[in-house]
């Protein structure tokens, strides 16, 4: 059993084993209130891939897994982002959903002040 | 082990969780394709595509399948079959749940920022 460190390669393993083994590939979480931690594993009985968080950070990242995982061993042909659930869509299954940029809303030093033209 | 609909199953879960938390105990949830019948049904899907045409396809990269969830905490199982028409609505729904009941320490800004200071340091260090 190997525990991997860090979110990314964790995925990328999880992925890769998938597409290897999709029949026989089996995602368990393990969670324990007493010691707050979530611990994922991923194993087709051949290779054992485990990950272990207790930051809430990562709740999003697990979801984003289940949905990604979800998607693959239903064989479905919708985008994985997709909430509402549309089963008429026919989009092909597309990369895990790019957390996009929120547009900067500083305001203060970085705001330029237009100076008014002065009428003579 | 009891097959359930995915609104009792979620309905179970939420009372194991409430259950095992001041117990301690462990819940274990598991996901997994549901393959049950699919040889015979990709043999028979074979044997129909050969009487009719002579190319073989691979019949099973165009099938959808449902999904089996687990959940086991002390001598409590439950499971459910989730379909492709149910699974967007469900995960959310699991989601808002585990949500509830997996509660897990909040980001560390103190660590983070000394994090960026040992960073930013290193950077000073190799430039100047």
């Amino acid at each position: 059993m190997v525990y991997i460190s860090t979110w990314p390669e964790f995925q990328k393993a999880v992925e890769d084993l998938y597409l290897n083994a999709p029949g026989q590939t089996r995602y368990v979480v393990d969670y324990s209130h007493k010691t707050g931690f979530l611990v994922l594993k991923v194993t087709d009985d051949r290779t054992c891939l485990k990950y272990k968080t207790e930051s809430a950070p990562d709740m999003k990242k697990f979801e984003r897994l289940n949905s990604i995982l979800m998607t693959k061993m239903q064989n479905r042909k919708e985008s994985v982002g997709s909430e509402e659930g549309n089963p008429t869509s026919s989009e092909t299954p597309t990369a895990p959903p790019v957390h996009q940029p929120k547009p900067s809303t500083k305001s203060g030093s970085s705001s330029k002040k237009k100076k008014g033209k002065k009428n003579r | 082990m009891t097959v359930l609909d995915n609104d009792t199953f979620l309905i179970r879960l939420s009372e194991v969780f409430k259950a095992a938390e001041p117990i301690g105990r462990k819940v274990l949830l598991s996901m997994k394709r549901y393959t049950y019948g699919e040889r015979k049904l990709i043999a028979k899907q074979q044997k129909e595509t050969t009487e009719s045409s002579s190319e073989a396809k691979d019949v099973s990269s165009d099938m959808e399948y449902p999904c089996l969830f687990r959940a086991v905490c002390g001598k409590t199982k439950l499971s459910t079959v989730v379909t492709t028409k149910d699974g967007n609505k469900f995960l959310n729904e699991y989601h808002t749940l585990l949500r509830g009941f997996i509660k897990m320490k909040p980001k560390d800004r103190k660590k983070d920022k000394e994090k960026k200071a040992v960073r930013v340091q290193k950077k000073k260090a190799t430039t100047g």
